[in-house]
């Protein structure tokens, strides 16, 4: 199976994690398979350097965290998406349509996001 | 069968989080969203019939390499680790200071009490010796007891806030002791002490100096042992 760059990887995470995260509020484990699940397996994030990015994100103030007991009794970190990481998130879906449409333009493909 | 049994999820599991936290220096909060992960991961896998070892195994691997979760986390916050790693120290030296002050107090309203109450003014460098020797005693007592009955109660003792407290307590005790002091005590009697609890101030620092580097070490073999493992 094909495997994207690193580069272009690290450079969707804000996206990609941002989108999860407006769906529902979710954790790290159920976060990894989500993005592996959706990119069909294209994108695998290494389990234990996903958190990283999450308090990157956090630091940012893009998301929020807190610790809840999951049903086995253990307790979970959930992370959910702030405000301002609505507005980013936003503003990446602007910007990731514009370079969506200037490769389809020039490679004249579809399909295009717009 | 016979390897699912001598297999121990748990004490496999609280390895795991000791090198993390040895190796990745990385904050409590952090290790147990790990260890969430790696139960959940563990739970995953032992629902598709493995057992607990090749459940742990994998889990481990694909949680990834303690070196590179580390260099990772520090990318988000390259100070934390430093402070983290100083901490110990800084701990170790705020002990060093609570205890070496409490004792300094103790010699001199030892000092007042013999002098005042007994009239035993030209003993002093002796009741000075005895309660230092004493507080050494003291001290490998609470070590032995911390090795033997368990942390609670030297845990209890080093707490930064008591620390800070012993060592408000111990300098404003000295300072109001030598005051009274100077008055009655003979100038070369009061240097023999000073000279005394200097003495005994090195002599401690250099004893834990030793016992810290002979403890690191070990305590380093045995991360790398448990690593291996």
């Amino acid at each position: 199976m094909k495997k994207l760059s690193k580069e272009l990887i690290g450079a969707s995470s804000i996206p990609i994690l941002l989108s999860i995260l407006s769906e529902e509020p979710s954790y790290g484990y159920e976060i990894v398979q989500r993005v592996k699940e959706v990119s069909d397996g294209v994108i695998e994030y290494g389990d234990g350097t996903l958190y990283p990015v999450l308090h990157k994100l956090e630091k940012k103030g893009l998301i929020e965290s807190y610790w809840e007991v999951a049903e086995n009794g253990r307790k979970r970190k959930y992370y959910k998406i702030s405000s301002k990481g609505k507005q980013t998130l936003t503003s990446e879906k602007e910007n990731w349509i514009i370079m969506n449409n200037i490769i389809a333009k020039l490679w004249n493909v579809n399909p295009r996001l717009t | 069968m016979e390897r699912q049994s001598s297999f121990n999820l748990e004490e496999k599991i609280s390895n795991w989080k000791q090198n993390m936290l040895a190796i990745a220096g990385l904050s409590e909060d952090n290790i147990m969203e790990l260890e969430s992960h790696l139960y959940d991961e563990i739970e995953i896998l032992k629902d598709k019939d493995l057992d607990d070892e090749e459940a742990y195994i994998i889990a481990c691997k694909r949680i990834g390499r303690i070196d590179v979760i580390a260099t990772e986390y520090r990318k988000v916050d390259p100070h934390r680790l430093t402070i983290q790693k100083m901490f110990p120290y800084v701990h170790g030296i705020l002990i060093f200071f609570a205890f070496t002050l409490f004792t300094e107090m103790l010699v001199y309203v030892s000092t007042i009490i013999t002098t005042q109450f007994f009239s035993l003014t030209d003993n002093i460098v002796w009741v000075a010796g005895t309660i230092m020797l004493l507080s050494i005693e003291g001290l490998v007592w609470l070590v032995y007891h911390r090795y033997t009955s368990g942390k609670e109660l030297t845990d209890r003792l080093i707490k930064i806030p008591f620390l800070v407290f012993i060592v408000i307590l111990s300098s404003i005790g000295i300072r109001a002791s030598m005051y009274y002091l100077v008055s009655f005590v003979s100038p070369s009697a009061h240097g023999g002490m000073v000279l005394g609890i200097a003495i005994y101030k090195i002599s401690l620092m250099l004893l834990l100096i030793i016992s810290s580097l002979i403890l690191y070490k070990k305590s380093k073999e045995k991360v790398k042992i448990s690593y291996a493992n």
